[in-house]
């Protein structure tokens, strides 16, 4: 929200046409996880990364069958998968669990998705953006010197990350264009392949390191089957 | 394959394939959420739930969709408002009126005092917009909420630019009566 509430000289008069417009504008909400959560179910989203594995095996996809592998282990390592994705792994999670830090430990669960935020938007701002975003300024740092943001900002403004760079994967033209390299955020080129592949790997870490931080925090650090 | 908002496409089938159907549903549900939430009274989980119940009834009739891919967000908007006016006389029945929920349009960024002015005024505009006659409501909404170009507007309005432009102007005018005539300090 952006309208600028600080004027508070005109208390008992009506409205500019202005100061209307920029009230109606802060009406420009977004959904909240739980729609997300039915969006990732919902069948032209599943059917763009499910098309790639599809595609594998009728080779009928021609030159985007690298493009939409790789978006759909994006998605899989995000959300799809219903054990080991990163969203996943915070069902399970109880409010105190979200802030808390077990003995010996220095990150909270929240921390660590604000990492993973920060790398999505990071990564999409100067691979395919104009690279003008800024690691240590707001919004890629919270507001206020604090943590992390608030639970349901920080999971919109993570979901929305990757939604937009899997948007920017699967905009690519066909599987040529994962050699084009591309702008890091330490300002090193890569190979649009690679730094996909990197994003992946980054959920899946971070998702595995929630896992084990839920089970110390909730004390149920064992496998599955014992 | 041809852009979905590419005015160029052809006329018939664009929403087809389901590539096709995601880009539209990245380029609208948000619009269409933002609306659905406005006319629920910022009840954002109904807004939610409207919203996807539409989407799906598009994705059931896609193929049935024989407009341009201009007419496509219109469409859209038509069986959204059409569920929210089923979703509406359902509440009716079941005697269950909401008050408005302005805590989702809170910016948990503001401080404590900051963020009560903001629920005020939130609270009093989405107040305001369920009173105005639903034709009035719909084209502030259009206009500054979904941020839809007047051209746009004024094919949904099936009318001309500059007829679009006057209904825009009388209802913020209209909007901005009622807002007087309610009364109370405002904060703006």
């Amino acid at each position: 929200m952006s309208t600028d509430h600080t004027n508070e000289a005109q208390f008992g008069q009506a409205p500019s046409d202005d100061q209307l417009i920029a009230l109606l504008q802060s009406l420009q909400v977004q959904p909240s996880v739980r729609y997300y959560a039915w969006e990732a179910r919902a069948p032209w989203i599943r059917a763009a990364p499910a098309a790639a594995l599809t595609s594998m095996e009728t080779q009928d996809r021609g030159n985007r069958v690298a493009i939409e592998t790789l978006a759909a282990l994006s998605h899989d390592a995000f959300e799809g998968d219903p054990v080991t994705s990163l969203l996943a792994n915070l069902r399970a999670l109880r409010e105190q669990d979200w802030t808390a830090v077990p003995p010996g430990g220095a990150r909270s669960v929240a921390d660590m998705l604000e990492h993973v935020g920060w790398g999505k938007w990071m990564y999409h701002d100067y691979a395919f953006g104009p690279g003008t975003l800024r690691g240590n300024q707001p919004p890629q740092v919270p507001a206020g010197g604090a943590h992390a943001r608030p639970r349901e900002a920080l999971l919109l403004w993570l979901v929305e990350g990757h939604r937009q760079w899997l948007s920017a994967v699967l905009a690519l033209q066909d599987d040529t264009a994962l050699e084009q390299e591309r702008l890091t955020t330490w300002g090193e080129q890569l190979p649009t392949g690679v730094l996909i592949r990197i994003l992946i790997n980054h959920d899946v870490y971070h998702a595995g390191e929630i896992n084990h931080l839920r089970a110390l925090l909730q004390g149920n650090d064992r496998w599955p089957y014992d | 394959m041809a852009h979905p908002f590419d005015p160029d496409s052809e006329r018939t089938g664009v929403l087809s394939s389901p590539e096709t159907f995601r880009q539209v549903y990245e380029r609208t549900y948000l619009q269409l959420y933002r609306y659905a939430f406005v006319v629920l009274a910022g009840h954002s989980a109904d807004a939610e739930d409207v919203v996807a119940d539409a989407f799906t009834r598009a994705w059931q009739a896609r193929d049935h969709f024989m407009g341009s891919v201009d007419e496509v967000p219109i469409w859209l908007l038509r069986i959204t408002r059409n569920r929210v006016i089923d979703f509406l006389r359902s509440r009716r029945r079941r005697g269950a009126e909401h008050a408005v929920d302005a805590a989702p349009l809170i910016d948990p960024a503001r401080g404590p005092a900051e963020q009560a002015l903001m629920t005020d005024d939130v609270a009093r505009l989405v107040r305001l917009l369920q009173r105005l006659p639903p034709d009035d409501r719909d084209v502030l909404l259009l206009r500054y909420v979904l941020g839809w170009p007047v051209q746009r507007v004024a094919s949904y309005l099936n009318c001309s630019p500059n007829a679009a432009s006057v209904r825009v102007r009388r209802a913020l005018e209209r909007l901005r009566r009622d807002w007087f005539a309610s009364g109370g300090e405002s904060h703006l």
